[in-house]
């Protein structure tokens, strides 16, 4: 009893931070619902990716006039790693023949019921 | 008056007092150790991996019991999310739960897809991913049929390829948050307005869409969220479980994948501006994609907080098929906890379990 109504420092903090964030989302949610702020954001993230297409060419060239590889070069390096490594996948399955016969073994039977509640 | 004598009792008020010094001193170290730590481990269920091409990754995680249902079980991803979060870790997991349950799983999961993928579509993801995985499930198991499932836009993907599954493989379908119709998704819809938002144009020059527009956009929808998700953090820095969740799926969300370029463009387009598979209009590689065309028993899991997905958007499911056999359930929880919650866990899976048993034999 005593303790229940023991002034819980915490738990108010926590109310206050919810109870902020509702408020915040909620206000947000009328605001960037509007055809006007579409429209803003719109325009600021063609600016953002046009710039960052300029930053991404400036830094290629860069690269290039430096003899180092380019981030398209290290990408293109990665991915085909990244094929290799799937070819060495399949290799690899369609040489392990004891692992296949082992999970053969480990097959269960698929012949499960539920609990009669429903409840397995 | 005695609530005023209750309020000053000495000995609660010292154990609280005591209790907050020794949560303050805790936050302090174990501050330290969050900020230190490496990234968070996920996954608890041993799996192998089937098929891996390109984007496509598909795994079948090692039953745990010597009988199972006769069929099995594939979840679909959404290609813009890892599927880890159905198997963050041990006691958090669906996958684990399903195969204590008795229940033979797959996924089929997504790897960032490659500059030489951007060109992949829908017609890509359900004729040709998802029958794959289908027919490897089917030649593994040696069951002709099976339940497919899917969160968020790997439900919709899930929902689209048992409208044109003409192997009649699909026995159920189980859906995450799963949109179909696309009119109640406002923000979304007012973001991606044609008037403004050249789809086009952004494909064109980007190729696959980085992940950090999705996960800007979904700040923008709840902007106070991350701050008093720190919030909230710090103030629970001193509990293990709390932190270790809220790093999973910290580094869930940070692991957002970028998206195929002529993927998102038709999900813009198709999707968001026409709203073409509520509306009867959606097409993918000429054949006609009709939500009538599902007769398989449906089951639909929405949340109540989800401001990603809301009730309506996946309400089609219930009603605008040919199933006679669906069921809704209303999930406490956001769009994310949904999946891995702690009422996920304690509610939501064992009626998923009672559900699909009796649909498994």
């Amino acid at each position: 009893m005593a303790q229940s109504n023991t002034f819980d420092p915490v738990a108010a903090w926590q109310q206050l931070v919810g109870q902020w964030e509702r408020q915040i989302n909620d206000a947000a949610a009328g605001f960037s619902g509007t055809e006007e702020f579409a429209g803003t954001m719109n325009q600021a993230a063609k600016l953002s990716f046009a710039a960052r297409k300029a930053l991404d060419e400036t830094m290629e060239r860069m690269a290039q006039s430096m003899q180092i590889a380019t981030h398209t070069q290290m990408t293109s390096v990665l991915e085909r790693l990244d094929r290799i490594e799937e070819h060495l996948l399949t290799i690899a399955a369609a040489l392990s023949p004891a692992d296949r016969q082992a999970a053969a073994a480990r097959e269960p039977k698929r012949t499960r019921r539920p609990a009669p509640d429903g409840d397995a | 008056m005695s609530a005023t004598v209750e309020t000053l009792d000495p000995a609660a008020l010292a154990t609280r007092v005591r209790t907050e010094v020794d949560r303050a001193i805790k936050r302090n170290i174990k501050g330290l150790d969050f900020l230190t730590a490496p990234r968070a481990r996920v996954g608890a269920m041993p799996s192998d991996q089937l098929l891996r091409r390109g984007t496509l990754s598909l795994h079948r995680y090692r039953p745990v019991v010597d009988e199972v249902y006769r069929r099995p079980l594939l979840i679909v991803s959404p290609p813009s999310n890892k599927g880890y979060i159905f198997d963050l870790a041990s006691g958090q997991s669906f996958i684990e739960f399903m195969l204590l349950r008795g229940y033979d799983i797959f996924l089929l999961d997504w790897m960032p897809p490659r500059a030489d993928e951007a060109h992949l579509a829908l017609e890509d993801y359900l004729l040709d991913f998802i029958p794959t995985c289908v027919a490897k499930v089917r030649e593994l198991s040696g069951e002709p049929d099976l339940t497919l499932s899917g969160y968020c836009m790997g439900g919709t993907l899930a929902v689209m390829y048992a409208a044109i599954d003409d192997t009649q493989a699909v026995a159920n379908l189980l859906c995450f948050t799963t949109p179909v119709d696309f009119a109640p998704m406002r923000l979304f819809r007012t973001w991606a307005d044609a008037g403004h938002f050249d789809v086009d144009r952004l494909v064109d020059s980007l190729g696959n869409v980085p992940p950090e527009l999705v996960l800007g956009a979904f700040d923008l929808m709840r902007p106070a969220n991350r701050t008093a998700g720190m919030l909230n953090l710090w103030t629970n820095m001193w509990n293990d479980d709390f932190v270790r969740s809220y790093r999973m799926f910290d580094r869930w969300a940070a692991e957002t994948l970028p998206m195929p370029g002529g993927y998102f463009r038709q999900l813009v387009k198709q999707l968001l501006w026409d709203n073409a598979l509520v509306e009867d209009r959606m097409e993918v590689g000429g054949r006609p994609v009709r939500l009538a065309a599902i007769s398989a028993p449906i089951l639909s899991i929405v949340a109540q907080h989800d401001h990603v997905v809301a009730r309506e958007a996946a309400a089609p499911l219930l009603d605008r098929t040919s199933s006679a056999d669906t069921e809704e359930i209303i999930s406490k929880g956001g769009h994310v906890s949904v999946v891995a919650g702690a009422g996920a866990v304690k509610r939501l899976w064992p009626s998923i379990d009672a559900w699909l048993g009796k649909r498994s034999l």
